[in-house]
């Protein structure tokens, strides 16, 4: 009889640690994937306040050139401004970022309308940091969403899905529009 | 947004056919000189083989018929030192055939499919710099420690003796500890396609490791032997069955893989059994500039079990885990940065790398490291060496060295390394 108490005992102990160890390594897991997330998030942040620092140079210095395009000049100012005050959620910073690219994308097409902007030595050298910023960032996101995968996979996957209910963790949005952006850029390489 | 292209290259593409009738026209001469010299190097092999027999033959015999200490001894001796020195004329017969050979074939392979002479083609090139290449990609295992370079006979003679140029030594070691490396380079193919600087070499890399508890086996044997007497009997003995259980496999299949039998490694490895040697590499090696600048490394592997386990990569950094499947199933990346990996790989060069090794259908290893791009193309074979046992008239050998030079130099052209788009 103090065999088999002892048995049970063991078995319930062995079980006891195998389940405080399973729980220990997801939740281990997932808080790892969250602060992913967050590092690769502030990573792309730190290079789009680079880009945000280029706008005003880049708008001043197509202003004289492009005098019939104020309305997409003035409204990547408005956007600049409104990253620059702060106070939106991460949700809403990425619609405005993603705007920003498009309004930049826009910008340096329209560009090509104007052959003396295209021999100006100042606006070539900023179009190809914006360009190359803009690679960076394609390649930051590209690693926000990868740790946004991951970190989303993980809360929505059994078991790991338990513990991350337990600690109120929300899926995250991936950053998107990158592949529009990329047909954007082939197609007026095309028009060229 | 408009990528600024510094210019558009394109190399001319030679077809097989275009190859076909050049070789007709301008390597025919020489391969029929080469033929003759084979036919020669073969027969020579093939007397040479057969007396070995004879003489083989006729010493079991002789042992045999009249048993006594004195014939066993000489006999033995024969037997024990016969297949050294087949071993011996096989290597430089077949050293001084491969020679010949590619002084004229393979240089005038890179003439046609470089006619306008951006690039330079010699026989060896400078060790050192490989090597520090290979370390710098970190590749392969063992490449990354301190490192020495042992130094090769015909290198020397390569660059002009031993005495002006002292061994070239890369000491990056804090503990003193140093890897003897044995790198053997030929072919080297040096110079421009378009704007970008390319480097390529076939390689065989080696670790040596001396075996420090067996200085030489001769001497043991003869300090042994000295109480037991006839020592050279006991040597001989001991010869013919460290060629037989050891010699004969090595051979037959270094013979069979088309590769050289390089002497000093068969006489250290197999018969003194003082050193070993561990292959690191054997391929080619591509270095060229790419058409990013950036700092941080990134490494492109095979998807093998070892490249796929985190924890051996970990002197490579963090697993990069990339979008594309079709990429992923080829290859695993490992980098030191996160980003930089992926603004290396963007999706199109991702593309281009696939595409890539399905044209070149072998395994891969790409290595990013600072604005350099790396790729070795493992081989088992020895690639740019003539066929001992087949006829050089055939076209076959001649488009097998074509197809790796075209796919090689095809590299740039590719991975699109002429669109330098950022650099102003």
């Amino acid at each position: 009889m103090v065999q088999v108490a002892v048995f049970l005992l063991a078995v319930i102990v062995i079980g006891a640690i195998a389940i405080a160890i399973t729980i220990w390594v997801l939740y281990n897991g997932l808080v790892a994937k969250k602060n992913d997330v967050d590092r690769s998030f502030s990573s792309i942040d730190v290079i789009l306040k680079k880009r945000i620092d280029l706008i005003p140079n880049l708008v001043a210095s197509v202003q004289n050139y492009m005098k019939f395009e104020q309305q997409t000049l003035t409204e990547v100012t408005r956007l600049r401004s409104q990253v620059m005050t702060g106070g939106t959620t991460r949700n809403q910073r990425i619609d405005l970022e993603n705007q920003i690219s498009r309004s930049l994308g826009n910008i340096l097409a329209l560009a090509e309308n104007y052959p003396e902007l295209k021999s100006n030595t100042q606006f070539v050298q900023l179009q190809a940091t914006i360009y190359e910023i803009e690679e960076q960032i394609s390649a930051a996101r590209r690693f926000y969403n990868s740790a946004v995968t991951e970190y989303n996979n993980a809360i929505e996957m059994f078991p790991s899905n338990l513990i991350a209910s337990q600690m109120n963790y929300q899926p995250r949005r991936l950053f998107e529009a990158t592949e529009q952006e990329r047909q954007n850029i082939d197609m007026n390489v095309l028009f060229n | 947004m408009k990528p600024q292209k510094k210019e558009n290259y394109h190399s001319p593409k030679r077809s097989l056919e275009e190859f076909k009738s050049f070789c007709r026209q301008n390597l025919m001469a020489d391969l029929r000189e080469i033929e003759i010299t084979r036919k020669k190097v073969l027969r020579s092999i093939e007397i040479v083989t057969l007396v070995s027999v004879i003489a083989i033959g006729l010493a079991v015999r002789f042992m045999l018929t009249v048993p006594s200490s004195q014939t066993i001894l000489v006999s033995l001796s024969i037997v024990g030192i016969t297949p050294l020195l087949w071993v011996a004329f096989y290597t430089s017969a077949t050293e001084t055939y491969g020679q010949g050979f590619q002084r004229n074939v393979i240089e005038k392979i890179v003439r046609f499919l470089d006619p306008e002479r951006n690039l330079t083609y010699s026989r060896t090139g400078d060790p050192a710099v490989v090597l520090s290449a290979l370390q710098k990609s970190q590749l392969f295992k063992g490449t990354n420690q301190s490192l020495r370079l042992k130094q090769d006979r015909r290198t020397v003679e390569a660059i002009g003796g031993l005495d002006v140029f002292p061994i070239p030594q890369i000491t990056k070691s804090i503990d003193g500890i140093k890897q003897v490396i044995d790198l053997q380079q030929d072919h080297c193919i040096n110079g421009k396609i378009g704007e970008t600087n390319v480097f390529f070499s076939e390689l065989n890399v080696q670790r040596e490791a001396s075996h420090i508890w067996t200085s030489n086996i001769f001497e043991l044997i003869y300090d042994f032997s000295r109480y037991g007497g006839s020592g050279v009997a006991i040597t001989a003995l001991v010869l013919l069955l460290a060629f037989v259980s050891r010699g004969l496999p090595y051979c037959l299949y270094r013979i069979a893989a088309g590769q050289r039998i390089n002497f000093e490694h068969f006489r250290n490895e197999i018969i003194l059994n003082t050193a070993s040697y561990e292959q690191i590499f054997k391929g080619i090696f591509f270095i060229s500039d790419f058409s990013k600048t950036f700092r941080g490394k990134t490494v492109i592997l095979p998807n093998k079990l070892r490249s796929k386990v985190k924890f051996l990569n970990q002197h490579r950094g963090q697993s990069v885990k990339l979008e594309d499947p079709e990429f992923n199933k080829f290859f695993s990346v490992y980098s030191n940065d996160q980003i930089g990996a992926r603004y290396v790989l963007s999706t199109s060069v991702m593309q281009r790398i696939v595409d890539f090794r399905k044209k070149a259908n072998r395994d891969l290893f790409i290595a990013l490291v600072d604005s350099q791009l790396y790729i070795a193309v493992p081989s088992e074979e020895d690639l740019f060496e003539p066929r001992l046992f087949k006829t050089m008239l055939s076209f076959n050998p001649m488009r097998e060295y074509f197809e790796i030079l075209q796919l090689m130099m095809s590299i740039v052209e590719d991975l699109n390394l002429n669109q330098r788009i950022w650099k102003i």
